[in-house]
């Protein structure tokens, strides 16, 4: 590290190659010791000739030494920033834009120009991100203005189940990392006075009470609505008359038997896209939010697939600039009308059925069950049924304390 | 007196024992040239006091009470300023006058 600092604080300052004609060299040597002048690369070229390294000022300093010690001096080549300088003195516009360019990346590298979100499952990035939108976090804002611990505290306050949220900013991307809470219960992220209220209808499979007082018990029927648990927690004296209400928040397991209602149609015809070899390619230049066509071509084709591949200019790993370029491929396509065989229409009414249950699993579901018929009527695949689900439906319900 | 002059050269003087003693670097307090050589091919010599002779086989350094000679071929000296310097090149002997 230091060889580098050394080697770049000589480029800045300057240095030339000389060459030295002496017999007797090595008293030029032990002048420029006394005098502490530094000498580097120091070889005999041929009998009485060396060639050394040294830096522009000792050098212009030093001249007379050179008379002193009765050495000839010839300089051989020049090396540095005011050498560079100097042979490109004329280019004034070349310099101008080296400056410039460097002035507007560190002007663009004050902003925030690509948001990343990672760790959602149940909330899609554009999602996410159109929330962000609400607090005025948006590509395009100035990093100074970016609270990170706001952005944490607002998303974790919006969606109840997520557990965790970091927003840090590297270079100019905004990176959102979130851990949703599949666990088990939605976790009460309140302290203050709530009922836990059931979000379905079903019969309760089983309760068990932490906090607050149980209003049903397991095998009673519910509605979507019905407080389960209340946290309202009356206190009666001998008398059975109430002499205090003290409210707190309710908390607990419960697991609701629910019915989910499924019903699927598939079409046996279907158009199957086949793709020909035509295909043409669009340049794109991209200014911000703005794509600007550089080379296009007229469409003919009746059908086609538009696919858009690019990616902003980087510098480094973080440091993403809001420029890039695009390429845009139009692919032609033509459609030639198929019908599924039996096989692929019971694959595709299993493939739904699998993301169905996938989609309603997605947090504290203990069991679940699908129950379907399938028919096969006017050219369509009709599936109908229901999905028994043994789950934890429930959510939180603050009490308004007058 | 040569048999005196004999011993001196091979007793321990005043200044080394102290050194020693007190846990003092030997260059510093004796003015003494320190020579490091790295393989066949870099040495660093501190402390001298001038070179009596340079060219690309053979160096010649003296310091305040001996001195060093180098030889080899192709010697370059890398670096030299403020009473260090380094060298390189194929060295072939070491010897201290």
């Amino acid at each position: 590290m230091f060889k580098i600092m050394m080697i770049f604080c000589r480029y800045v300052k300057g240095y030339i190659m000389v060459q030295f004609t002496s017999d007797k060299i090595e008293r030029l040597f032990n002048m420029f010791s006394n005098l502490n002048i530094e000498l580097w690369d120091i070889t005999e070229k041929d009998e009485s000739i060396y060639t050394a390294k040294i830096l522009v000022k000792d050098f212009k300093k030093n001249i007379r030494l050179f008379k002193k010690a009765n050495v000839s001096v010839k300089i051989i080549t020049r090396y540095g920033l005011p050498f560079l300088l100097f042979r490109n003195r004329h280019k004034k516009t070349l310099a101008a834009g080296m400056i410039l360019s460097l002035i507007t990346i560190m002007h663009l590298s004050e902003y925030i120009w690509t948001i990343n979100v990672s760790g959602n499952y149940t909330y899609t990035e554009s999602e996410i991100i159109n929330v962000l939108e609400e607090i005025d976090v948006k590509s395009g804002n100035k990093k100074k203005n970016i609270d990170g611990e706001y952005i944490e505290k607002y998303l974790r306050n919006k969606y109840f189940d997520v557990k965790w949220v970091s927003a840090h900013i590297d270079g100019t991307v905004l990176n959102i990392k979130i851990k949703e809470n599949f666990d088990r219960f939605i976790d009460n992220e309140y302290s203050s006075p709530c009922n836990i209220v059931a979000t379905r209808d079903g019969i309760v499979e089983s309760i068990v009470t932490r906090s607050g007082i149980a209003k049903v018990k397991a095998g009673d029927t519910v509605k979507a609505g019905d407080v389960l648990i209340s946290g309202v927690v009356e206190v009666h004296d001998d008398f059975g008359e109430i002499i205090n209400t003290k409210y707190l928040a309710a908390d607990g397991d419960i697991y609701i038997n629910t019915v989910y209602e499924y019903s699927d149609v598939i079409d046996s015809e279907y158009e199957k896209k086949i793709y020909t070899s035509e295909e043409k390619k669009q340049l794109f230049i991209g200014i911000f939010d703005k794509m600007y066509c550089i080379k296009a071509g007229k469409i003919k084709y009746e059908k086609y697939d538009i696919v858009t591949e690019g990616n902003n200019l980087t510098i480094g790993t973080n440091m993403e600039l809001p420029f890039g370029v695009y390429v845009r491929s139009i692919k032609e396509y033509k459609t030639e009308k198929m019908i599924y065989g039996e096989k692929e229409l019971i694959d595709i009414k299993n493939q739904n059925i699998d993301e169905f249950i996938k989609k309603i699993s997605v947090r504290g579901i203990k069991e679940i069950n699908a129950d379907v018929e399938s028919v096969f009527v006017n050219g369509k695949y009709i599936t109908k049924g229901i999905v028994k689900a043994v789950e934890n439906a429930v959510r939180y319900e603050i009490i308004n304390i007058q | 007196m040569k048999k005196h002059n004999e011993e001196l050269l091979y007793n321990r003087n005043g200044k080394e024992r102290i050194s020693e003693i007190f846990s003092l670097p030997k260059d510093v307090v004796l003015a003494a040239m320190t020579l490091k050589v790295v393989g066949y091919n870099e040495a660093i010599i501190e402390n001298y006091c001038n070179i009596v002779e340079y060219n690309s086989c053979i160096l010649k350094i003296r310091g305040k009470k001996s001195g060093i000679i180098i030889c080899g071929k192709n010697l370059t000296i890398s670096r030299f300023a403020d009473n260090s310097l380094i060298l390189y090149g194929r060295i072939e002997q070491v010897k201290f006058i």
